[in-house]
């Protein structure tokens, strides 16, 4: 089953998403730090990450630069979500690669739909 | 001993001469009797004649026996001394008491004439002083000037920190909420029974109404700090406008409400925020279908001489008069009495105003009790040319402000030869939008492009040299090509292309556009 790492520094909002992806079918393994994320990414090697644009040590748009701008990682698909406000926002995402930008709130059907898409599109 | 008046004859009447005239003139005790001079335009000679002393040019002529008593020699001549001395009568003084008295009041004259000089002296120096400590003062003020505007900046920074945050705030433990009641709605914690699932389906609808809620303050809080966020493109307002119909058709239906749209025969296009316009005409018709049971909605854009009218009509409740400027204000509801759909924040109107204020157009409201409601706006027309200057110039501040370079891309749509057969303008229009999708598409930097006059499409790459222009330019050929050979157009359609660099081939968007269009 696809493995997906979940990258968000709150800690109760990772179990929720968590108990969603793993209900349906998906291997979790999650970190609630930027910089312990990017070194689960690259020891883990998932198949699709799911990371948190504000985190204190790190946030979502250094981690996501640094996995796209490295060949090793880059063709992971990698969704930032964020409960931020700005549009501005969304292209610092697409800027550094980001294939996706979930806002929160979001809908679960919706969430569950984009990974869908992106792990067919990869695989 | 009261002093007899002395007679006194003046030999020379240059300026030393007519010094002498002019004391003597306040002395009571003097009388001068005559002024001698060669040169009958002497000063002096003309001053004697005013006051109607005799004159002449030998000193004899003036000579009256008994009534001088002195001679007084100005003129600074030796000879003249030598003579006066020979010749002049025995009793007759030479340079004498008088004399001594002019010279006194001279020195004296002298002495008041040294100390405004030293007067003006010192106020000069005071004057310069005062310009110092103004200088002093203005550069302290500059300098607080400095200072505030840093600390404005700081603020202003600090406010779009503060609405990010309170958003991330706010939203991080709603969307725990919210995806904690989906994940037991949604059977994934196990079987869930009926009366457990209509509650979990009042909290989620309330969660949602919450959110939106918290969306619709940032929206008001962004749009009054100034940062709307309005990112303006060139956009069909036509389009959106039957675009916004379509999502209501049903809805309208439902209601037994008639929806219609009343558009002019060709496209209007503006420059402006897709997504905001959307928002706006979606608020406006979901407001009409809110209140509006019987009758139509009609959705209109009319094009006046400088503006682009836009307008949401409905045969609903509408609004006393009395009520029409309360339609606009924040949280205002006129009648909480409604139907069926999501509860209202009653920010929806103070929104869409703000974004249409942030266009600069206007919004406004007729209304009657029972009759109907109609809500108008405006947005500016612009033409294609302003609309690419504007563009370009975008790209052209930003490139200066970070010390870079930028490079312009012009593709122009030329009606082929090959067939004679001319294209209408429209399809002219969907070519250069497929054209646009490719640049899009091919140039991951580009900044998205402009239309002009719906024959060119302008690209900005920020931050790109000539050769890179060039390597681009190359590729968005392929990509064109490969568009036109897909849609069959290669034919019809022969595209030029064009690049220019900033600063090195041109430095204003005018010159950059001419030299891409040169080659």
């Amino acid at each position: 089953m696809a493995k997906i790492l979940l990258i968000d520094d709150e800690t109760q909002l990772v179990e929720m998403v968590q108990m969603r992806l793993e209900a349906a079918g998906y291997d979790v393994i999650t970190s609630n730090d930027g910089q312990e994320g990017l070194e689960k990414a690259k020891s883990e090697k998932p198949d699709l990450i799911m990371c948190d644009v504000m985190m204190p040590r790190m946030d979502g748009y250094k981690v996501c630069g640094l996995l796209k701008n490295d060949a090793r990682y880059s063709n992971i698909p990698l969704i930032l979500f964020t409960a931020r406000a700005q549009q501005d926002d969304h292209k610092v995402g697409e800027e550094v690669g980001a294939d996706a930008y979930i806002t929160k709130p979001f809908e679960p059907s919706v969430l569950l739909a984009k990974i869908e898409e992106l792990l067919g599109k990869s695989s | 001993m009261a002093e007899k008046t002395t007679n006194v004859l003046i030999v020379g009447a240059g300026r030393a001469g007519t010094a002498l005239i002019k004391m003597f003139q306040g002395d009571e005790t003097v009388r001068v009797v005559g002024v001698i001079d060669k040169d009958e335009k002497a000063v002096g000679i003309k001053l004697a004649r005013e006051l109607k002393i005799p004159t002449a040019d030998q000193w004899k002529e003036l000579i009256k026996d008994g009534s001088l008593d002195e001679i007084i020699n100005v003129t600074g001549s030796s000879d003249v001394q030598a003579d006066l001395l020979k010749e002049k009568p025995d009793q007759v003084c030479l340079g004498g008491r008088l004399m001594a008295k002019a010279i006194w009041f001279l020195a004296k004259e002298y002495e008041i004439v040294e100390q405004k000089i030293q007067e003006a002296k010192e106020d000069v120096e005071a004057h310069e002083w005062g310009v110092q400590k103004t200088n002093e003062a203005i550069k302290t003020l500059y300098a607080e000037l400095e200072e505030k505007n840093k600390e404005l900046q700081e603020l202003d920074r600090l406010k779009s920190d503060f609405i990010s945050t309170v958003s991330h705030e706010l939203r991080t433990p709603l969307a725990i909420t919210k995806e904690g009641i989906a994940l037991i709605q949604d059977g994934v914690l196990g079987h869930v029974n009926e009366k457990q699932a209509k509650v979990l389906t009042t909290a989620k609808d309330s969660i949602d109404r919450l959110s939106r809620l918290i969306t619709s303050l940032l929206d008001i809080s962004k749009i009054e700090a100034g940062y709307g966020d309005i990112n303006k493109s060139l956009i069909s307002v036509t389009k959106t406008a039957q675009q916004v119909a379509l999502l209501f058709e049903s809805k309208a239906n439902d209601k037994g409400v008639a929806l219609r749209v009343k558009l002019p025969g060709t496209g209007v296009d503006a420059y402006a925020d897709q997504d905001k316009i959307i928002q706006v005409f979606t608020n406006l018709v979901g407001n009409a279908i809110k209140f509006t049971e019987k009758g139509y909605i009609e959705i209109s854009v009319v094009e006046t001489e400088d503006t682009i009218e836009c307008g949401v009509e409905d045969t609903g409740k509408g609004v006393s008069k009395a009520d029409i400027p309360k339609m606009f204000v924040k949280f205002q509801q006129i009648d909480r009495v409604h139907g069926d759909g999501e509860k209202g924040t009653g920010l929806g109107l103070s929104i869409a105003k703000s974004i249409i204020e942030a266009h600069e157009g206007r919004m406004w409201a007729e209304s009657e009790i029972n009759k109907g409601t109609k809500i108008i706006f405006t947005l500016p027309k612009y033409t294609g040319e302003m609309l690419m200057k504007e563009y370009v110039n975008q790209g052209l501040e930003e490139a200066k402000k970070t010390n870079t370079k930028m490079s312009l891309m012009v593709v122009r749509v030329d009606p082929a030869n090959k067939t004679k057969e001319l294209l209408s303008e429209e399809e002219i229009y969907s070519v250069l939008k497929g054209v646009e999708d490719e640049v899009k598409n091919s140039l991951d930097r580009a900044r998205g492009a402009a239309l002009r006059d719906s024959r060119e499409c302008i690209v900005i790459i920020p931050n790109s040299s000539m050769q890179s222009v060039l390597s681009a330019e190359g590729r968005l050929k392929q990509a064109v090509d490969d568009y036109l050979t897909r849609e069959k157009l290669t034919d019809k359609v022969a595209l030029r292309f064009g690049c220019a660099t900033y600063p090195d081939e041109a430095a204003t968007a005018e010159d950059l556009i001419k030299h891409a269009l040169k080659n």
